[in-house]
């Protein structure tokens, strides 16, 4: 009985303070027209379990990116990935460029009943990175090489805002192993993936809004499933994986965002700890 | 003296004309942070003819004065609220003084011309917008019913609509309920 209490509790204040600033999954809102958001990600994979071949760190990746409003119905955005390649045979380090990314994003759907808001956009990516820190794994967002697209949903009741994106991902540099008797052969292919997450967001302080310089505390949770449809495929893979990423935000002066988020991997893939600072320019 | 009283009177006269006697209450619905109110008045700071902006952040509302001698273009609101990627709820306004509304006729208030929609005769400085964009369908009906002018269809004002105004700012024709 008290275990309701608390629930109810819980999601009464959930309901009176969500946020959609999610750090790990695009909501299905726009920046606004003009506006020019300056982004900079800092990944930490921890490289230390055991399916985790020949790495002689943990991979750090350092990701500038930068997003443009171009009307109050697409934006366009874009990055780099500066990687220190744990990978490399020569055991020297080596950070540099790794890879970059184009993304879209096209609001579809905007309904604005008072208390009861439906956002729905689409958005498509681009990827091209040059190596993978986890082998066993697929990531267009942070090692793999392919396009995506997909649908964003963002639902707003009262003020719980929950958001859900499904996508379709074809990873083109996948590498597979044939043995043709003696002879080894390596040849890369394409796989094609379902990902489907769902986030939502809490805000923590402050209570009462008063000034644009108050420091905003938020608290999310994500999760992000990714189902290989592909028939055949290299036993290394799992069919289904998924990953829950709890994480701290701060806004400071409205216009600037510094994330935390710690990301928990299914089927024995490394964890992952990742900084945002986000500057926006009206 | 001659000198002071017609000195006097231009002031009257640019007083009375000139002045913005009212100010608004803008209410955006669809924010879920203090970046997206931020967003709202960054956008509404484009826009030439308002003069300052005090937000409610809690209410997601924002208090819109505006600069005398200029034109007050709510559909330029609406779009610059828009672009933010929010929507309008309501737009309150706010005169200096009581109007006495009198049902389906036009007032040119400081250059701006505004049409009148009232249930009473009640005396009132508070109404809020009512046209088509910014209210409900259902309720636009009903205030189409109540009216002989086009111009709350269009939002345009013409002579064969509206009697004749003289020093208007703009052709455009914001419609008003009063909020009691």
């Amino acid at each position: 009985m008290r275990i309701i209490f608390i629930l109810l509790f819980l999601f009464n204040s959930i309901i009176s303070n969500s946020q959609e600033l999610y750090i790990n999954t695009e909501p299905a809102s726009l920046i606004p027209k003009g506006t020019k958001v300056v982004r900079l990600t800092n990944s930490n994979i921890f490289l230390s379990g055991s399916n985790i071949m020949g790495s002689i760190s943990n991979a750090f990746l350092v990701t500038p990116s930068l997003a443009y409003g171009l009307s109050k119905k697409i934006m366009v955005s874009g990055s780099f990935q500066f990687a220190n390649k744990p990978f490399e045979q020569d055991m020297m380090p080596n950070f540099g460029f790794n890879g970059f990314k184009i993304y879209s994003k096209q609001r579809i759907l905007s309904t604005d009943k008072e208390k009861y808001h439906t956002r729905l956009s689409s958005f498509i990516k681009f990827s091209y990175h040059e190596d993978k820190f986890m082998e066993d794994n697929i990531d267009l967002e942070l090692q793999d090489t392919g396009f995506e697209f997909g649908l964003i949903g963002t639902q707003l009741i009262n003020k719980l805002a929950i958001s859900i994106t499904s996508a379709f991902t074809r990873v083109s540099n996948i590498d597979v192993k044939s043995t043709q008797g003696s002879t080894v052969k390596w040849q890369t292919t394409n796989l094609s993936t379902s990902k489907n997450s769902i986030s939502a967001g809490y805000l923590l302080f402050p209570r009462k809004y008063k000034s644009y310089k108050q420091t905003n505390f938020n608290l999310y949770l994500e999760y992000i499933t990714n189902t290989i449809l592909t028939k055949d495929f290299s036993n290394n893979y799992h069919k289904f994986s998924s990953t829950l990423a709890p994480g701290i935000q701060f806004i400071l002066l409205s216009r600037s965002r510094l994330d935390f988020s710690y990301k928990i991997r299914t089927g024995d893939m490394p964890e992952e700890f990742l900084v945002k600072l986000t500057y926006i320019i009206y | 003296m001659k000198k002071f009283l017609i000195t006097l009177s231009l002031i009257i006269i640019f007083n009375t004309g000139y002045s913005q006697s009212f100010y608004s209450n803008l209410k955006a619905i669809g924010l879920t942070c203090a970046m997206c109110s931020y967003s709202t008045q960054k956008s509404l700071e484009k826009l030439d003819f308002i003069e300052s902006i005090t937000p409610d952040l809690e209410a997601t509302s924002f208090k819109l004065e505006f600069k005398d001698d200029m034109f007050v273009d709510f559909d330029l609101i609406q779009e610059k609220v828009e672009d933010a990627g929010f929507f309008v709820g309501s737009i309150e306004i706010v005169f200096n003084n009581n109007i006495k509304a009198e049902n389906d006729k036009h007032d040119l208030i400081s250059g701006n011309l505004f049409h009148f929609f009232s249930d009473t005769d009640i005396e009132t400085n508070v109404y809020t917008l009512v046209d088509k964009k910014f209210i409900r369908k259902s309720e636009y009906q009903i205030i189409s019913g109540k009216t002989s002018h086009a111009c709350y269809e269009t939002g345009v004002h013409t002579a064969s609509c509206c009697s004749k105004h003289e020093n208007l700012k703009s052709n455009k024709v914001f419609h008003l309920k009063s909020s009691l």
